[in-house]
Formats: C-alpha cells, structure tokens, sequence
C-alpha cells in the first residue's frame, strides 16, 4: 500500500472530511484548514514507508499528523500574534458574510483557551463523533482518563463561552 | 459530588440525551451546563462539513498532483533514455531529464542561451505523453473545455459513450440524458455524433478522468484529426507569453484552473491560473477555447498566471463566439438557441450576457440586449462570482438571488423549454441604473 495510488485515493476519500473538521475547529480561516489537512495526507504519504500498519489505525496516524501540524501552525502564528487576529474576527456575523464566518467564531476563540489535550478531546468526540473507547485508543489514553479530560474540556469550554458573551466579544 | 460520579453522569446523559435517575439538582445543574459546551460545538457541524466538501475536489486535485510528482522524483532516470528518443512523442520525463543532463555535461552554453532566450521556464520535462498529458491536466472534480473529433461513438440514445480524439489523447466521455448536445442552430438528438464530427465537450472531470459531459457542441462540417502535441508545465516565466487556450479547466469552487496554450510555433504549455483569470476569460465569450492571451505571472501568487486578452485583428473569430449583444429584437424564438446566428462556423457553447431580473429555485431570468430569457443553474454549474462580491453557498442555495448582477453565462440549450442550461456563470457586480 505504501505507494500504491489507488489504495492512497481511498484513504483519502474516507478520511479527508474527518481529518478537515479535526483541524477546523481550531484554526480561524478556511483557508488554514484546508491548507494543513492536504499537508496532512502529503506528510503521511511520504512517510509512508516508516509506519507501522500493525495495530495501529490509520485515522490515529492521520490525527497525530494533524494535531502536530497544528501546534507548528499556531506557534508560528502565536509569533504574529494570534489572539489579536482572532479577535479581528469576532465581531457578530453579518447576514451576507462569507463562508470564512460560518464556523461560529465565539467557538474558535473559545477553543484557544484549552489545553490541546482538551482541544482534541472535544474535537474526537463532539466533531468526529467517536466513542469514548475509540477516542482513548486514538489518545492513546485510558478510558477514565478520557472522561475525566471531557469534562474538564466542556467546562473550560463552557467557561471560554460565557467569557466570551457568546457574541464572540470578550465580556468585560 | 466526585468527579468520577460527575463523569459517569455526563457519559450517560451525553449518551441518551436524558437526565440520570437520581442526580441531584447540583449535579444536573452542572450536566446541562456541560452539555451547553458540546451542543455549542455540535451545532456549527454542518457548516464545517460543507466547508470540508467544497474544499475537498480542489485537495483532491492537490493530492494528487504531490503523488505524481513524488513518483516522479523518485523513479530512477531510464539508461537508455541518454540516446536521443526515436520521435518527440516518444520522450518520457525521465529520458528528457536525462537527456538535459547529458547536454549540461558537455558545457552545452548554446543550450542555457536558447533557454533564456525563450525566457520560459518548464517543469521538470515535456509531458510529451499524451496519457501523462491527459493525466497532468484533468483533475477530477473539475469542470473541462476541450475539443476534439469524434473518433467513435457507441451505445443508443442517451447512454452514448464518446472517444474524443482531443489534444490531450483519447479521452472517453459519457453522454447522458442531462448532456446538451448543441449545433450552431438548436439541440440535437443525442444519437447524432458520427465518428470525424469536430465537437467541443464542457463537463466534469470523473476519478478515471473521462467526462460527463454537460455540453456538446457539434458542427456538421467534417475534420481530420489534430496533431497530438504534449504538453509542457509552465511555472515561471519573464516576460508574457502569446498563445490560444486549447483547453480550460476549473476547480470545484471556482477558485483555480488550468489552461493549455498554444503558442503558434508548435508548443502547448500547461499554466496554472487564478479564479479571476477564468472569470476574464468566459467573460469575453462563451467557450475560452480559441481565445487569444497574454499568460503572465505579475500580480498572481507564485506559479499561477494571470491572463489579459489579446483582441484578434484577423477575420479569424474565436471558437464559441460572443456573447449576445446587439439591439432588442423582440422575445427569443422558440427552438433555435438563442445566440444563433453569433457563433463562427467551430462548435460553439451557447453564450449569453445580460443582467439577472428575476429568481425561482434554480431558474434566473436574464435579461439580455435582445430580450429576456431563463437560464437553468445545474447541480454542478461553475459559478464564477469574485467580481460579483456574492457568496458561492449564498447564490447557489438562493439566499442570494443575485437580482441585478450583471451575468454571463455559457452552457446548452433546451429547446422544448427555451431555456439555456448553464455549464458555467460569471457573476458581475451589480448594475446600478
């Protein structure tokens, strides 16, 4: 498979929607997003050759590409300042915007204000809707564990949210 | 309350959606406020879904333009491609670069001169294959100009599948009960393509790169096949290059595309272009093919070309023509396409300009310096709309109806209804009168 273009269009039929809405929701533009899933699939077939299909899902490899492509995204913009950026774009969403503000951007600034643990929990099991057995594999958590980080994730969440006045202007 | 009994709770609420028997008021206090968070995130799902279906084609495409040139970086130069190829379609990227660098051993100055002095800078070798032509230019998900003869046509009525010989090689194209299949006058009967008719296809790129065909616009004059000419993959260039577009192509979301050029001396160069480059293009007539450019890389990001039309001083008319214009000459006449008599002696897509007066579903009503007609907007219709400052879900879902743009709009023509099905629409700014 390491190579083989067809069984690659495969993967990514079944896992691009996935991998986008995993990197979506912590990232502001769509562009950003659908930048960082197609480095995904373009860093996993280069190295395809030094993983290991033995036991370990291929989403799960997939994911831990994007969860690292993600933490470089973010400190490299950190650098230009990210939380200046994001509140640019957070104003309240105008009838006639652009798609770049259909993901509610009260939930991306909430989102920075996680850890990227609970970022990711969140994200496996609210937006990928995964088990919480299939999310502790994809961790590489215990199950326990995984619950205890969901509810720390959705009450930090919720927090962020109320912060935020859910019009995405930081309450005052 | 303890953490894991908060845990446990949270799972089987979040679970089935009710409350667990037996919490207390402190503890559902603290699962609805939990559930706030995640319904929160769960609600704008949709819209990151659709986002990652329109991004998809265009990531796709970007997919596997890496996994080909992957392998060809990694495919070892062939040995026997240093001897000079037997005829220039033989040629293969290895043996060409293998052949480039056999010259460089030499201290070949000549070469390096010859080189600047067409300024042009090529990918890595001439895609003189014309599978790896055909490969290199067709993405699926796109939508596709390209013309060609008819090399054989097979199957009845409105399961035909076409081999169009085309530049590119041959590609096949399904013709089905949705294709529009023009002549310079009307619609025809699907069943109407004969081996030798030139035709020009407008459809959708498939995974196996054939087309669906959308539009088939045919003449009834009789060519020979044309010369199979690679193509060459152009990413820089110094100073403007002056050719015809012999093939479009356009990304899902409109965004992108790619063109094949001909430069009149017997080279085809394959240039990247922006959104904006396209809109020019089918702005200026119904079908790019045929048109005359200037390709250049100022004011694009880095490899994407921007395009400014070069206008034709000899008799020689565009293939597809321009779009409607002239005076009102009252309503359009039922049955014959409605820029009859516009288009040259080439199959042509029908073309029409005017501005949108009117919406219901995915009908608009256009109306056009000769009169008003309807243009039906299909599943897969381009739409091409950075001048118009509208929102690609907004105008296809109708919550934008566009009502005062200015439009132009290439496609086919049914005329049972008198209607023109659109393959693609620039959207203008709006008219202010």
């Amino acid at each position: 498979m390491a190579r083989d273009p067809e069984a690659w269009s495969a993967i990514f039929d079944a896992h691009y929607r996935p991998v986008f809405s995993f990197v979506r929701y912590r990232l502001r533009r769509t562009e950003e997003a659908e930048d960082i899933a197609s480095q995904v699939f373009e860093i996993a077939y280069a190295r395809a050759d030094r993983f290991d299909y033995r036991g370990v899902p291929i989403e799960a490899w997939l994911i831990g590409i994007a969860r690292n492509l993600v933490r470089d995204h973010i400190k490299k913009i950190g650098r230009r300042g990210y939380e200046e950026e994001l509140m640019e774009t957070t104003a309240p969403s105008l009838p006639d915007a652009s798609e770049i503000v259909d993901l509610r951007q009260d939930l991306a600034a909430a989102m920075q204000a996680l850890t990227e643990d609970q970022q990711t929990v969140l994200s496996l099991r609210f937006i990928l809707d995964k088990s919480v057995a299939d999310t502790a594999r994809l961790m590489e958590r215990s199950e326990d564990a995984v619950k205890n980080l969901q509810r720390r994730a959705l009450a930090a969440m919720q927090r962020a949210l109320a912060d935020l006045d859910y019009t995405g202007n930081a309450a005052r | 309350m303890s953490a894991e009994r908060i845990e446990s709770l949270l799972e089987e609420f979040l679970a089935t959606g009710t409350v667990p028997a037996g919490a207390t008021d402190a503890e559902q206090a603290e699962l609805f406020a939990l559930q706030d968070a995640a319904l929160a995130l769960r609600a704008s799902l949709a819209s990151v879904e659709r986002q990652a279906g329109a991004a998809m084609p265009a990531a796709r495409a970007r997919f596997e333009r890496y996994i080909r040139a992957a392998e060809s970086e990694a495919r070892p130069p062939a040995r026997e491609a240093i001897h000079p190829p037997e005829s220039r379609r033989g040629r293969s990227w290895g043996g060409v670069l293998a052949m480039h660098r056999g010259l460089t051993a030499f201290g070949t100055a000549a070469l390096l001169g010859s080189l600047a002095l067409v300024a042009l800078f090529v990918s890595q070798a001439l895609l003189s294959d014309v599978e790896s032509a055909s490969a290199q230019v067709l993405t699926p998900g796109d939508y596709v100009q390209v013309s060609g003869v008819v090399a054989s046509a097979t199957g009845e009525g409105d399961a035909q599948r076409v081999t169009l010989s085309s530049e590119l090689g041959d590609l096949n194209v399904a013709v089905s009960q949705s294709t529009s299949v023009v002549d310079d006058q009307t619609a025809q009967e699907h069943g109407s393509l004969h081996p030798g008719d030139p035709v020009l296809v407008g459809g959708l790129v498939g995974k196996d790169r054939s087309i669906v065909a959308s539009t088939l616009a045919v003449t009834s004059r009789r060519l020979a096949p044309g010369e199979r000419v690679g193509a060459k993959q152009l990413h820089r260039l110094e100073q403007a290059l002056d050719g015809k577009v012999v093939t479009l192509t356009i990304s899902s979301d409109g965004k992108s595309g790619q063109l094949v050029l001909d430069d009149g001396k017997g080279n085809r160069f394959l240039v990247r272009i922006s959104g904006t480059a396209a809109e020019t293009l089918l702005s200026n007539s119904a079908t790019a093919l045929g048109t005359r450019i200037l390709a250049t890389l100022a004011g694009e990001p880095s490899g994407v070309f921007s395009v400014q039309i070069v206008p034709e001083s000899t008799a020689t008319p565009a293939v597809g023509g321009s779009p409607t214009v002239g005076p009102p000459s009252g309503p359009f006449p039922a049955g014959i396409r409605p820029d009859a008599g516009q288009a040259p002696q080439r199959p042509s897509f029908v073309g029409i300009r005017g501005t949108i007066v009117g919406r219901e579903g995915n009908v608009i009503t256009v109306e056009t310096a000769k009169g008003t007609l309807q243009v039906v907007l299909r599943a897969d219709t381009r739409l091409l709309l950075l001048e118009s400052g509208l929102a690609r879900d907004a105008v296809l879902h109708g919550d934008s109806p566009a009502i005062g743009h200015r439009v132009t709009i290439s496609g086919g023509y049914d005329p049972q209804t008198n209607r023109v099905l659109a393959d693609v629409v620039v959207l203008g700014p709006r008219v202010t009168r």
